[in-house]
């Protein structure tokens, strides 16, 4: 797959498609999350990240195909308390990542209960991905791949283990993503995504407004 | 307090100052509080603490190092600084559990700490937190700050309806950005010379300030901001803006000069009519995640992921 995408926009290269989707990152403090944006953005690594205040905004662009995918990336943050503010940036998102650290099993359960408040609370057709980050760390690993995948099968998640800090399967994710996705020049029209069952709308959390379709 | 010093501290507090400065304006805001502690107060904190769990404990470790991680004082787990930051936060979610730790407090402490001795930066956490920024900011919902930014929407259009019409228009939620910059008082996204500041007159007067500073930095790119045409865009702008905002005396000028009249109880009525909405909506969603919690409990069969939102 990594053939076909590249999270860099080729120079001068003509486009077809642009599609604009708004990604949001969730998931507890300190599994990576803004490590991930880091180094998706800016392929860089910080052993000391700061921690995320309210959220951060970037925005990164990746292609597939004839198509460019541009990603509005809203980095959340992670402590408990900040969980109020979590719909303002999941409102109208086409795709999430929530991430956990595979070294602490307390970040996998509350990973599960963001993937269940995305499939409540969420646009019906928001596809969501699982990044079990920092898999360099294998040594201390207290989640099992296996268990994560099966766990994303029976939810309809995309799943991948990432390392922000190796890079490892870090494009890949935002690629994944990227091409499930609906293209189409009707989001709402595109493919089915996942077995993402309808969520009960809370607020007006399916704003047409932003992005996801072509222009 | 008087005007003289009030305009003093607007125009910006000399480096060699400042220390002197921010303590009394904390000391104004904490003399009575310390009183009645008691002189070994802080010393008592830290004795009660020592070894003890509390919930506060592990996300303050997981945040030491992420804090001001390009200062040298905080840049290890056994530098001075970060030794300080620790005790100060500890101390802080022992005397006022209600709050605890909040991500966020650990850039204010940081900040103080470089001007202020450790005890010294306790009593500055007392004052920001319980006198000079408004209840519940920092508390379980945050539900106060998330009421300020919808108060900092109204002034917008008060006092740059042209720039609140586009945001309107191109479907911008200020909020997700501004709240960062109130939580941090700045610090995140201001450079250290424009942050100080703001902190020289956010102690002397209040959060009141971060309105004026919020309002100026939108009015110092007005034109700017009015020519980005979708909000991508403007999110972009905003993000990487402020940190190139080294010209403090302009932003000052903008903050106190252009921006009055800027009366507080007009604020004050604001943030009462939005705090009650925010509540309203906070218990909404609280019944909403309650019925959710209670239809899965009567579903003895569903595993996590399994029944999902099927009623
Ligand atoms: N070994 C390893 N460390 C990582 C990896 N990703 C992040 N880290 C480290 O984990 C710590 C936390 O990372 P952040 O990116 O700040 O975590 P976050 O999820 O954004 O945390 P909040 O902003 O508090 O919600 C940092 O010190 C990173 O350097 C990884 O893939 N491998
Ligand atoms: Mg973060």
């Amino acid at each position: 797959m990594a053939a076909r995408g590249t999270a860099q926009r080729p120079n001068g290269a003509v486009q077809g498609k642009i599609c604009q989707f708004k990604l949001v990152l969730l998931g507890e403090s300190a599994v990576g999350k803004s490590s991930l944006v880091l180094r998706f953005v800016k392929g860089q690594f910080h052993e000391y990240q700061e921690s995320t205040i309210g959220a951060a905004f970037l925005t990164q662009t990746v292609c597939l195909d004839d198509t460019t995918v541009k990603f509005e990336i809203w980095d959340t943050a992670g402590q408990e308390r900040y969980h109020s503010l979590a719909p303002m940036y999941y409102r109208g998102a086409q795709a999430a990542i929530v991430v956990y650290d595979i070294t602490n099993q307390d970040t996998f359960g509350r990973a599960k209960t963001w993937v269940k408040e995305l499939q409540r609370q969420a646009s019906p057709n928001i596809v969501i991905a699982l990044a079990g980050n920092k898999a360099d760390l294998s040594s201390k690993r207290m989640v099992e791949y296996e268990d994560a995948q099966s766990y994303s099968e029976d939810n309809g998640l995309l799943f991948m283990e990432t390392s922000a800090k190796t890079a490892m399967n870090v494009n890949d994710i935002f690629l994944a993503i990227a091409k499930k996705l609906p293209k189409s020049d009707n989001a709402s029209a595109g493919p089915a995504v996942g077995r993402q069952p309808r969520g009960v709308d809370l607020r007006e959390t399916n704003e047409p407004h932003q992005g996801g379709c072509c222009k | 307090m008087s005007p003289e010093l009030k305009a003093l501290v607007r125009s910006g507090v000399p480096h060699e100052h400042r220390a002197t400065i921010w303590k009394q304006c904390i000391d104004q805001c904490v003399q009575e509080t310390r009183r009645i502690a008691g002189d070994g107060y802080y010393q008592q904190l830290l004795e009660t603490i020592k070894g003890k769990p509390s919930p506060a404990v592990k996300q303050i470790e997981l945040d030491l190092l992420r804090t001001l991680p390009n200062n040298k004082h905080y840049d290890k787990l056994d530098a001075d600084g970060t030794t300080k930051l620790r005790n100060v936060l500890l101390a802080y979610s022992w005397h006022n559990p209600d709050v605890g730790y909040c991500q966020g407090l650990n850039r204010l402490v940081a900040i103080a700490l470089l001007y202020l001795n450790e005890e010294e930066s306790f009593w500055s956490l007392v004052a920001m937190v319980e006198h000079l920024i408004p209840k519940d900011y920092y508390s379980k919902t945050l539900v106060a700050s998330q009421a300020d930014q919808r108060v900092l929407r109204d002034l917008l259009t008060e006092k740059l309806p042209r720039l609140s019409a586009h945001f309107d228009a191109l479907n911008v939620d200020l909020s997700l950005v501004s709240f960062n910059w109130f939580l941090t008082v700045f610090v995140d996204s201001f450079p250290v010379k424009t942050s100080l500041r703001v902190w020289d007159t956010f102690l002397y007067e209040g959060n009141k300030v971060l309105f004026r500073f919020a309002l100026a930095v939108f009015k110092s790119s007005e034109e700017q901001l009015l020519k980005c045409e979708d909000h991508m865009s403007i999110f972009n702008f905003l993000r990487q803006m402020p940190e190139k905002l080294t010209d403090a005396n302009s932003l000052s000028q903008f903050a106190f000069q252009f921006l009055n009249p800027f009366p507080m109880q007009k604020i004050r009525t604001k943030r009462a009519y939005h705090l009650e909405v925010v509540m309203n909506e906070l218990a909404e969603l609280d019944k909403l995640r309650e019925n959710y919690v209670i239809s899965k409990a009567d579903a003895p069969e569903s595993r996590d992921g399994d029944m999902l939102g099927e009623d």
